[in-house]
C-alpha cells in the first residue's frame, strides 16, 4: 500500500469529531510507512521553512513538527497528504520561533538577515499566513529575495520561481511558460536541487 | 492563484505539491535511500521520546489541572459529546463563536469552549432569575 493510499484509506466522514482526524498510533503508522523519498520531501519542506530561524536546523524542525503530533498538541486532519500536514505544522512553529527570536533581548536574526533593512526597521524575518503583519510581509519578500539570488542568474528558474510564487504551478505552470513536460521536469529538477544547495539561512552553499 | 497568501506561502504550497509530484527518483536525486529513510526514522524516534517526556510532564501536573474548571467539565461530559454540543452549537442562533472547523481542535480545547459556553449559559440562567 502507497503513502498516497494509506492516508486516503482514512479518509472518512467531513463530520466535525475526532473521527476525521488522525489518533497518534495512526500518526506514527503514517510516518512509520514514509519512504526515504517521503522523508526526502519533508526534508526539502523543513529547509526552506528554517530559514532565517536562529538555532534552529531543519531537522530541528522537522522534529518538533513530528513531536507536536505525537504529543497531541496538533491535529492531524485525516483528509490532508501528509506533507500538507507537516508543512502547516512546520510553518507555524517556524513563525513562532521567530516571533520568540525577535522578542528575545539578543536579537539573534542580525547576523542572518539576507537583505539590508532600513535603520529602524529592526529585523524580523516573519513570514507566513499565520502572521499578517508588516514585519511579516517583509520577511516573507526577504525569503523569496533569498531564493531568487540562490538561482544565480538562470533564467528558466526565475520564471519558474516566479510561477510558483504566483501560485500556478504543474501544468498549468507548464503551459504559462510554454513548455513542454521535458523541459518543465529538467528545470523543476534543477530548481530543486538549487534550494537544497541553499544554507538554510539565504544563500548558495554549494 | 490565491492573492491573500503572500508569493513565499504560494512558493511553498507550490514546492510541496511539485515534490508529490516528482517521482521518488527525481526528489533522492542520487542520495542514499537508507541513510535519509534511516535519519527520518530517528527524528521520529526522538520526537516520540520527547513527546513521552511532555506527557509525564502534562501527567505531573495532573494534580493541580484536577482542581481546574476544566477537569469538572472532564468528568461531566465525554469529549464527543462536547463536540456534537458544539457543532450543534454552532448552527444555533443563540450562540456565536469563531467558525474554526471543530475538527481541528483538540480535546482539551473542545472541553474548554464547551466550558465556557456551558458557563456563560449558567449566568445567563441566573440573570433570569
Amino acid at each position: 500500500m502507497t503513502l498516497g493510499s494509506l492516508w486516503r484509506a482514512r479518509r472518512v466522514s467531513t463530520v466535525p469529531g475526532s473521527e476525521n482526524r488522525l489518533s497518534k498510533a495512526q500518526i506514527e503508522s503514517v510516518l512509520v510507512a514514509f519512504s526515504a523519498a517521503d522523508w526526502q520531501r519533508a526534508n526539502l519542506i523543513s529547509r526552506r521553512l528554517c530559514e532565517g530561524v536562529t538555532g534552529w536546523e531543519p531537522s530541528d524542525l522537522l522534529q518538533e513538527a513530528l513531536t507536536s503530533f505525537l504529543a497531541e498538541n496538533r491535529v492531524w486532519p485525516a483528509d490532508l497528504p501528509p506533507l500538507v500536514v507537516l508543512k502547516t505544522a512546520m510553518h507555524s512553529i517556524s513563525s513562532n520561533a521567530r516571533k520568540h527570536n525577535q522578542a528575545s533581548p539578543i536579537d539573534g536574526n542580525v547576523v542572518l538577515d539576507p537583505v539590508a533593512l532600513s535603520d529602524d526597521a529592526g529585523v524580523s524575518p516573519i513570514h507566513g499566513r499565520v502572521d499578517a503583519t508588516p514585519d511579516a510581509t517583509l520577511a516573507a519578500k526577504e525569503q523569496i529575495v533569498a531564493i531568487y539570488a540562490a538561482l544565480g542568474g538562470d533564467e528558466e528558474l526565475e520564471l519558474l520561481v516566479m510561477m510558483w510564487a504566483d501560485g500556478v504551478r504543474g501544468t498549468e505552470a507548464m503551459q504559462e511558460l510554454g513548455w513542454d513536460a521535458k523541459q518543465y521536469d529538467a528545470a523543476r529538477n534543477r530548481l530543486v536541487r538549487r534550494l537544497k544547495a541553499m544554507n538554510p539561512d539565504g544563500g548558495a552553499s554549494k | 492563484m490565491n492573492k491573500k497568501l503572500s508569493e513565499f506561502d504560494n512558493f511553498i504550497d507550490s514546492l510541496v505539491d511539485e515534490l508529490m509530484a516528482m517521482s521518488d527518483d527525481e526528489v533522492l536525486d542520487g542520495e542514499n535511500p537508507e541513510a535519509v529513510r534511516g535519519e527520518g526514522l530517528r527524528l521520529l524516534s526522538a520526537a516520540k521520546i520527547q513527546a513521552g517526556k511532555a506527557r509525564l510532564a502534562a501527567a505531573r501536573s495532573g494534580v493541580a489541572a484536577s482542581r481546574s474548571p476544566l477537569a469538572s467539565v472532564h468528568a461531566a461530559v465525554s469529549v464527543s459529546d462536547a463536540r456534537h454540543f458544539l457543532a450543534n452549537a454552532r448552527n444555533d442562533s443563540r450562540y456565536t463563536f469563531a467558525a474554526r472547523n471543530l475538527g481541528e481542535l483538540t480535546d482539551d480545547e473542545v472541553l474548554s469552549l464547551y466550558a465556557k459556553i456551558k458557563s456563560l449559559e449558567g449566568k445567563k440562567t441566573e440573570g433570569h432569575n
